[in-house]
């Protein structure tokens, strides 16, 4: 059965996020004044930690997982990292963990056990700062996915499939739709012993109408760019799949790795469906 | 009452032997000892939690020692297990994630046996929190099986004991369950991976039984395991620590 293997230090996967970080990023959601760009960096740092603290174990990371994040914008298509990690495009989690820019410290209210509260700190480590300029080379953004996942591949024949996750707030600029799709294609192509790479995409929505959720058809997809979205999306896998049902939502076994018009409450849940299952595959 | 008593355990494949979570106790007993009175136990510390196995190990040396039978005694006990499991941890120079992690805590699974010959009456009593498992076997046949009663019930989310988390209703968490034996019964205590593979077995009539009558030593523990958990269609044996206590009494 695929998408089954069994994920250890031995067998490590590997997770990359594709983010747009074009000048539109710089647009606040609406109703809010929080800008997706800020939103989007915030989310991507706040999702390595969770998969940080997912892999820690007493003072040891265990690499279950190596991580990239490419961003694509302005200035073309290239590793996000920044810091120590600049440049680097698969990175183990152990690694990333100990290179943060920095970590920033908000405090934070916990109930104390007798229906008090007290003040305590968490921690927030920052990989990355908001970036949003330019345009949206989306296209060369799956081409470098194709080749970084090709390299990871080479090495880990027998891993669970890798996760790109890709998060945009809208048209790539730098082809046509048909190119945006035979850049999915060859990236889905891709496949390890256990299953095809998987392609995940949120679409980032400015607007304040309702995101809609793994959908398991087009019919409700009006514009032509979230019917695209839509088909280049895999199908969601049955650990994820079972994973997104226990959290509440209308899924069934056609449903796609894929939200469009996400604010910011559905990016969360969707990038905690795409990267907290393969967690239960490690017990 | 006469114990003969044997441990065997293996860490989950592609791990170091430092990665082992689960945790028995006791570490050994001799060839075979008189006792009035034998407690053992066997842990599996949740590999997602944070210096779990020092947790597993904290719990079923104090089942063993007698510090407690049910929810009622372990309650008068956990705050101070918890204190000890946070003592033990040296917490100089911490990372973030480390320190982090410690405030959630570990967690743990325990399943402990104890067996008494009081005045002629042969009484086994059993204690569990989660799915490590207990099978009373007497001759070939499987009496009692405890807590789980077949390989579908075993889930990614058993019952977990937290090492942090004082506000726990135990009477929720804890199971027990006793019975009688006869000289020549035997009991096996064993973690989840190797329960499930049990009872997935019984119920296809393989005989695990038989099977793990062949088991005398630690290198034949360790062929059988490796050759059930060989990655396959559907292998045997799930990857994951394996720990086994093989318990005969008279």
């Amino acid at each position: 059965m695929p998408y089954t293997a069994q994920i250890s230090r031995a067998n490590p996967t590997c997770f990359l996020f594709l983010i747009d970080q074009s000048g539109s990023m710089d647009d606040p959601f609406s109703g809010t004044s929080r800008k997706k760009s800020e939103f989007l960096a915030d989310t991507v740092n706040r999702s390595l930690k969770e998969l940080t603290l997912q892999c820690a174990s007493g003072r040891d990371i265990r690499d279950y997982y190596h991580v990239g994040v490419v961003g694509y914008g302005g200035k073309g298509v290239a590793s996000a990292f920044t810091g120590q990690l600049f440049g680097r495009d698969l990175v183990p989690l152990s690694e990333i963990a100990t290179k943060p820019l920095r970590v920033d410290e908000r405090p934070q209210k916990v109930e104390d056990g007798t229906g008090g509260f007290i003040e305590t700190k968490v921690k927030l480590p920052v990989w990355f700062d908001a970036v949003a300029d330019g345009g949206t080379p989306m296209i060369g953004a799956l081409s470098k996915a194709q080749s970084i996942i090709t390299n990871w591949l080479s090495t880990h024949a027998d891993c669970y499939p890798p996760i790109v996750i890709n998060l945009t707030d809208g048209e790539q600029t730098d082809g046509e739709q048909p190119d945006v799709v035979s850049a999915a294609d060859s990236l889905k192509r891709l496949s390890s012993n256990d299953g095809n790479v998987l392609l995940f995409n949120a679409h980032i929505s400015s607007s304040s109408a309702n995101p809609i959720e793994f959908p398991d058809k087009q019919d409700y997809l009006a514009d032509e760019f979230a019917r695209m979205l839509f088909e280049i999306s895999s199908v969601l896998p049955e650990q994820q799949m079972r994973y997104a049902k226990e959290r509440g939502l209308p899924v069934n076994d056609r449903s796609r790795a894929f939200v469009f018009n996400a604010n910011m409450y559905a990016v969360n849940q969707f990038l905690e469906v795409g990267t907290k299952v393969a967690t239960k595959l490690l017990r | 009452m006469q114990i003969g008593y044997q441990a065997f355990w293996i860490p989950k494949f592609g791990n170091a032997v430092e990665e082992y979570e689960d945790a028995f106790s006791p570490i050994s007993f001799g060839e075979e000892q008189r006792t009035p009175e034998f407690r053992c136990a066997v842990s599996d510390g949740a590999s997602e939690s944070t210096f779990s196995s020092l947790w597993a190990q904290l719990l079923v040396h104090a089942y063993s020692a007698g510090q407690f039978a049910d929810a009622d005694s372990l309650c008068s006990i956990l705050t101070s297990l918890q204190s000890s499991w946070k003592e033990k941890i040296d917490t100089t120079d911490l990372s973030w994630f480390a320190e982090e992690k410690l405030q959630t805590g570990a967690f743990a699974t325990l399943t402990g046996l104890t067996l008494a010959n009081s005045e002629g009456s042969r009484i086994w009593r059993a204690f569990a929190i989660g799915d490590s498992c207990i099978f009373h076997i007497r001759g070939d046949e499987l009496l009692n099986r405890f807590p789980m009663r077949s390989a579908e019930e075993f889930s990614y989310s058993p019952n977990l004991l937290s090492s942090s988390n004082a506000n726990v209703a135990l009477e929720d968490l804890v199971r027990t369950c006793e019975g009688e034996w006869t000289s020549g019964d035997m009991f096996y205590l064993m973690t989840d991976a190797l329960s499930q593979w049990f009872l997935a077995w019984y119920e296809q009539a393989r005989d695990p039984i038989g099977w793990l009558g062949m088991i005398t030593d630690q290198n034949e523990f360790d062929t059988y395991v490796e050759e059930w958990r060989k990655p396959r269609s559907d292998p045997s044996l799930k990857n994951d620590d394996v720990t086994l206590l093989r318990i005969l009494a008279r």
